[in-house]
């Protein structure tokens, strides 16, 4: 997988994979899409009101890739907008901090939002510990992410933002997964220039799944 | 003013003064003294701390950039604390620190007030989000929905983009200058036309002055819009991205325009506001919800109509009385009876529509 190095809005791909990136406010969501789309990051990022959205073509397997990601508002009021914007999501990522419980408590909130706003439960979801560079602050303990991730058949990565780090990685990993996935099944919402539907979703999650059926599953791909 | 940097004395340009003399107008009219105050829940706290953390962000001294945010905190708690039935949004905080920006000073690393003091202050964001916030901080978004579903049909009447990706679906794209009035991502750059903006909001008298620049703006950039997103064959259809891609387009060239071309737009904009015949639906708030789910602006140019012809109706009509064999009461025969036939029409079509 490559970068086009075309962060511009155009019209030159072969397939587009709408993303979101959803979590609670604060946890660094627009400073993780202003680094991997423009490897920019903003030590005095505004808050995100409504949504706001950037692409960056990428090439998979010979395709372009346009990723076209939506950064959501975390403040809750804001939820009636932002799930407008989940329709036609392929992939998600639900970011909290690792310097704060309570944005990783409420990324199963996340998760369920996610499972009753999606009218096709073929999505891969990651999840995304931001803030890394933090670590003397951490404290949400990486075992317990990456069991949260395993037993919901989630990507799971921990970045920073701030330092780069793994920020290509996660979106990377998300947008191969859906790629991968799609090469395998049908029914997916990738969408060719040419507007037709390709495949979809091989190991992708099934939100609609029980619980006991998500952790009898071996078939994650997380961590 | 200072453009470079923080104003760091005491004095005002003209402009301001407008502002203050608007402000000054609209506390005498509302009493804003609350002394009951209900302590803020521990989400709020911390949805306005991370907010705040983030506001000031243009200046480059820290001391005063701490100090300005902690003025900016103890404002929106000292409000909300107040006024327990308003519900803090993010944006909020924008509009606060615009008029921290304009009201405050720093001096000797402490915060004074230009020509008002802090509770006065406080009276005044008060009064103004009384009068023009009070629905975006309302439980839920349920009432700034219904503003985004209007900015539509103020396009329409506009004439711009008729395009069926916008039917009567809420322009979400618009939210943040909507609900913030433009002062969502302050700067040095972008204070003067903030300060006229906020000043024509308050001078309109009625929020639906908003909803109506937004449209007036779309319409002034509109041959840019078409350029930078209809213009390719490939062109985005998705409306959710259009609608972004357009308030991205305005937002960035209301950062760069030219003061007296605002003006223009904003003096126009207070005159269509006026013809629109809207802002008896909106008021300050919303009043009415229903009013405005069904308000339509053709059915205020029929209404305008028979009025009118109502009024010649009856000018004829007083003429014809005492002359049988004049031409005027021919006319005015005719007149009558088809007026009266258009109103019956129209009163039972708004019967039917109720």
């Amino acid at each position: 997988m490559s970068d086009t190095g075309d962060n511009q809005y155009n019209y030159d791909y072969d397939l587009l994979y709408k993303l979101v990136l959803i979590g609670d406010s604060g946890v660094g969501k627009s400073n993780l899409l202003s680094r991997y789309s423009n490897n920019d990051f903003q030590i005095n990022s505004k808050s995100t009101i409504g949504v706001e959205f950037a692409t960056k073509a990428v090439k998979v397997d010979g395709k372009i890739i346009k990723a076209q990601i939506w950064d959501t508002a975390g403040q809750e009021r804001y939820r009636a907008i932002t799930k407008a914007y989940y329709r036609g999501a392929v992939g998600a990522l639900i970011v909290y901090d690792i310097t704060n419980t309570k944005t990783y408590e409420n990324c199963s909130d996340w998760l369920n939002i996610l499972s009753t706003n999606l009218e096709n439960n073929d999505i891969v979801i990651g999840l995304i510990g931001n803030k890394k560079d933090l670590q003397h602050q951490r404290s949400v303990p990486i075992e317990e992410a990456q069991e949260f991730a395993r037993n919901n058949q989630l990507l799971f990565t921990e970045t920073s933002a701030l330092s780069n780090e793994n920020v290509e990685k996660a979106f990377t990993e998300l947008i191969t997964t859906i790629y991968e996935n799609s090469k395998h099944q049908t029914g997916m919402e990738t969408v060719t220039k040419n507007n037709s539907s390709s495949i979809g979703a091989g190991n992708t999650v099934s939100l609609t799944k029980s619980n006991k059926e998500k952790k009898s599953s071996s078939s994650g791909q997380c961590c | 003013m200072d453009q470079n940097d923080l104003p760091s004395h005491e004095n005002y340009d003209k402009d301001f003064q407008r502002l203050q003399k608007f402000l000054n107008d609209l506390i005498k009219e509302v009493s804003v003294l609350n002394e009951n105050t209900k302590a803020l829940s521990p989400s709020t706290l911390n949805q306005i701390n991370l907010d705040v953390d983030r506001s000031f962000n243009f200046v480059t001294n820290s001391k005063e950039k701490e100090l300005l945010k902690k003025t900016l905190k103890t404002t929106i708690k000292t409000i909300l604390e107040r006024n327990p039935q308003w519900f803090y949004y993010q944006g909020y905080h924008d509009i606060v620190s615009f008029f921290i920006y304009y009201f405050c000073y720093i001096k000797n690393n402490e915060i004074h007030y230009r020509n008002c003091d802090s509770n006065t202050l406080i009276s005044y964001i008060t009064t103004f989000s009384e009068k023009f916030l009070r629905d975006f901080m309302s439980k839920n978004l349920n009432n700034s929905m219904v503003y985004l579903k209007f900015i539509p049909k103020i396009l329409k009447k506009y004439n711009v983009y008729n395009h069926n990706i916008f039917n009567d679906s809420p322009f979400y794209g618009s939210i943040a200058n909507i609900i913030t009035l433009f002062t969502h991502n302050l700067n040095l750059k972008n204070m003067e036309s903030r300060l006229a903006i906020i000043t024509y909001v308050i001078r309109s008298e009625n929020i639906s002055f908003i909803l109506i620049f937004y449209a007036k703006l779309v319409y002034h950039y509109k041959a840019l819009i078409e350029k930078r997103i209809f213009s390719d064959e490939e062109c985005e259809t998705d409306p959710l991205i259009i609608q972004t891609l357009i308030n991205t387009i305005i937002t960035e060239e209301l950062d760069n325009i030219d003061m007296n071309t605002l003006k223009q737009i904003l003096k126009e904009t207070l005159k269509d506001m006026n013809t629109m015949r809207i802002q008896n639906v909106f008021k300050y708030s919303l009043e009415n919800k229903g009013l405005l789910i069904n308000f339509n602006f053709n059915k205020e140019k029929v209404f305008l109509k028979n009025t009118l012809l109502v009024a010649i109706n009856i000018v004829i009509l007083q003429r014809m009385k005492h002359d049988i064999s004049s031409p005027y009461t021919f006319a005015g025969t005719v007149l009558t009876i088809n007026n009266i036939q258009k109103l019956i029409r129209y009163w039972t079509h708004e019967r039917d529509t109720k």
